[in-house]
């Protein structure tokens, strides 16, 4: 019994370890933008997303319903990673792939916003995934499947079209219904500074600064300032102009940070 | 072809048509399941399945594996998954690779994280450093973050265990009410007939010191325009616009103040008479004034560049502490919120040889007032001071008794000697070599904090010297 579990943990660590297979090593940096896929030293690489939270994968199978290369991941120093918190999961790509689990034979078609809706017969499959449509089928992890929430069974092939949720969700954001208008920096300790410290967004976008170390720290700059913002504590403001904004932080004015706004 | 072969075995059952009902009157909730598979589940009270995603956590709920039921593969498949087994509660600390925050697991699969080492120590015993688990990046999303513990108190172990007896009467539980620091939602404003004009109130310095000028800025606007903005500052009419929506005017201090805070004061009039008013407290910053309630002390005063060293700032129980900070060449690098007395730092200092950096403490107590600890040094040289530990059994003694102190050296270089010397630095014992010097003190008679310094050199003869501080009751 003790083998048996041992053999599902070290299963599980293995998927939970995304592998990064690019020799190559661009250079560290800490400008990204909502959208960005970001790593640090270590192999896993991340989703940044609009609310300033990273989104893990949890294996790579995952990854690649998204990407098909690792080209776009930078990479950003060690401690601005940890100031970066875990926002969830990153689930299939709508419409790529058909899902089961391994202790459960239903097969399921991921919908919009990590729904799985239960494929009933297998003329359904193969309309939907053609003729080999076996092929087409992943296992996810049990410890997993928790990511996903249950939508309604499919009885008819005109309640799901694979090409038109694709091209309705091309990006995990869309996926996971953030906001486009909206971006979000974190401060981390006095050595990580503002988390990114350089990042460029939309005219029109709302930036909200969150405190994520146990000092409090405050944005300053010309057209606007916050109060001392413990930890936890937001500050939010509305970009209406293109440009470039230098803001510094209350604490320590040697950390500075820029929004560019186009 | 072996993942194809997989799909194939699995193609009979496919697609659902295997609908055996579960043998549910077999299971019981709170079973723990498996099939032929090697998973073991836990069979919840809903009726679903719940995954243990690592080892780890069916450690801190379970011993061993005894107990845990087969069934058939049918039967379990027909048993939907119900989600994640979270770590038992007060069990474990846990954190994840990529993030070097603690937090304690509480009721409902709640992180808090836990502010600060001594916290740590005083929920999870000296070796609060051994008990805590890694949780992969992927299941972190299993957990809802609670409040941060920034006192002992704010987390009564004990409790939080006593809840968990089992998986399900945890995930049932909400958050304790313990959650002290939380935030009580603010509630909508009542809706005023009479609007009152957008006024802005902006100060050049916050805190200020003595002899500094202050620029208070106000801007106001309202649809009925502005008749005129006043400033005050401690209650002194500073200026006045009239017909403007933005009015600025500066302030000197004094040399000397006698109070905590000044207050910076708006007051706008429309054209139909309306007032609104917007108020800033300024605390006082005595930077000039060194207050010996805060004590500074730096691990190593002289390293190598690129090397680490730490800094530690203590306010003494005079003081009713609201935020401690400590700074480098002026610059905040560390604060600490909590309502503790001490604050520690550690970073890299790197630079040429003959570097110096200037370090403080700057202590702020409840009421705003502000207590800066004298300046030390950092020096980036080519051969570092030894690292200095003096320890002794207990730090409080009775009035008579006698205390063991021990000084270590630590350093590349090697150690030549230490020594152990009384508050006047007269040298109790000198110790040649590496070896740990030990002296017997006492019998102690004078009360109150006593301190005693150790002091190290290395075999190039750089020396360091750190004090002790002990208490006679």
């Amino acid at each position: 019994m003790l083998r048996r579990l041992v053999t599902l943990a070290s299963t599980v660590a293995m998927l939970a370890g995304m592998v990064m297979p690019v020799a190559t090593q661009a250079a560290v940096t800490s400008v990204f933008n909502p959208g960005s896929l970001i790593k640090g030293s270590g192999q896993a690489v991340y989703y940044f997303a609009e609310n300033g939270k990273r989104y893990v994968f949890p294996n790579e199978k995952t990854y690649f319903t998204w990407y098909a290369n690792f080209d776009t991941v930078v990479q950003i120093p060690d401690n601005l990673l940890y100031a970066i918190p875990i926002g969830g999961n990153v689930t299939y790509r709508p419409g790529k792939k058909m899902v089961k689990i391994t202790t459960d034979p239903k097969v399921y078609v991921v919908d919009r916003g990590a729904y799985l809706r239960h494929v009933t017969t297998e003329q359904l499959a193969q309309t939907f995934y053609n003729i080999n449509w076996k092929n087409q089928i992943d296992d996810v992890p049990d410890a997993f499947f928790t990511n996903y929430k249950m939508g309604n069974a499919i009885t008819t092939a005109t309640e799901y079209k694979p090409t038109d949720v694709m091209t309705m969700t091309t990006t995990i954001s869309q996926d996971k219904g953030f906001d486009d208008t909206m971006a979000a920096v974190s401060i981390g300790n006095t050595l990580t500074g503002f988390v990114p410290a350089t990042m460029t967004v939309k005219v029109g976008t709302t930036v909200t600064w969150t405190n994520q170390d146990s000092a409090s720290h405050s944005i300053n700059s010309d057209g606007f300032q916050s109060p001392d913002l413990p930890y936890n504590k937001t500050y939010t403001h509305k970009f209406s102009q293109a440009g470039s904004f230098q803001y510094y932080d209350g604490l320590n004015r040697t950390i500075v940070g820029t929004i560019n706004v186009k | 072809m072996r993942y194809f072969s997989i799909i194939c075995l699995s193609l009979a059952a496919i697609l659902g048509l295997a609908s055996h009902p579960a043998k549910a009157a077999t299971l019981n909730a709170g079973d723990l399941i498996k099939a032929s598979g090697q998973a073991v589940y836990y069979y919840s009270q809903n009726g679903k399945r719940l995954v243990f995603p690592t080892e780890k956590t069916y450690k801190t709920w379970y011993a061993d594996f005894s107990g845990v039921k087969t069934i058939s593969d049918s039967e379990l498949a027909a048993i939907s998954l119900g989600g994640n087994v979270t770590y038992r509660p007060g069990v474990k600390l846990v954190k994840i690779t990529t993030d070097p925050k603690v937090y304690a697991v509480s009721t409902g699969g709640y992180l808090r994280y836990v502010a600060n080492e001594t916290i740590a120590a005083a929920l999870y015993g000296p070796d609060w450093n051994t008990k805590i688990d890694d949780i992969p990046d992927a299941f972190f999303t299993n957990y809802k973050m609670g409040s941060p513990i920034n006192a002992a108190t704010d987390f009564i172990k004990a409790d939080v265990m006593n809840l968990a007896t089992s998986i399900d009467a945890d995930k049932a539980a909400s958050l304790p009410t313990s959650c002290t620091t939380c935030q009580t939602p603010t509630s909508t404003t009542p809706t005023v007939t009479t609007t009152l004009p957008t006024v802005t109130l902006t100060v050049s310095k916050s805190p200020i010191h003595v002899n500094e000028v202050q620029t208070l800025t106000a801007t106001a606007q309202d649809p009925a325009g502005i008749q005129k903005i006043s400033l005050f500052y401690n209650n002194q009419l500073v200026t006045a616009c009239v017909s403007n929506t933005s009015c600025t005017g500066d302030y000197l201090m004094p040399a000397t103040i006698d109070k905590t805070t000044y207050e910076a004061k708006v007051v706008v009039v429309t054209n139909d008479l309306r007032q609104a008013v917007k108020v800033i407290e300024v605390p006082i910053e005595s930077s000039s004034a060194v207050s010996n309630e805060v004590s500074i002390t730096v691990d190593q005063s002289v390293i190598k560049p690129g090397q680490s060293t730490g800094i530690t700032a203590l306010a003494a129980d005079t003081i009713d502490v609201k935020n401690i900070t400590i700074y480098v060449n002026d610059g905040g690098v560390k604060g600490c919120d909590y309502s503790g007395r001490q604050c520690k730092w550690s970073q890299v200092y790197d630079g040429s040889i003959g570097t110096i950096f200037t370090v403080y403490a700057i202590v702020t107590n409840t009421g705003g007032r502000t207590y800066r600890s004298e300046s030390k040094t950092i020096t980036l040289a080519t051969n570092d001071v030894p690292q200095v530990l003096i320890t002794s059994g207990p730090t409080t003694i009775y009035s008579g008794e006698t205390l063991q102190v021990t000084v270590n050296g630590a350093d590349e270089n090697g150690i030549k000697w230490s020594e152990l010397l009384n508050s006047q630095h007269v040298v109790l014992k000198h110790c040649d070599g590496a070896v740990p010097c030990t002296l017997v003190t006492g019998p102690w008679t004078q009360k109150g904090l006593n301190t005693l310094y150790g002091k190290v050199s290395d075999l190039l003869n750089a020396t360091n010297e750190q004090p002790f501080t002990f208490m006679v009751q």
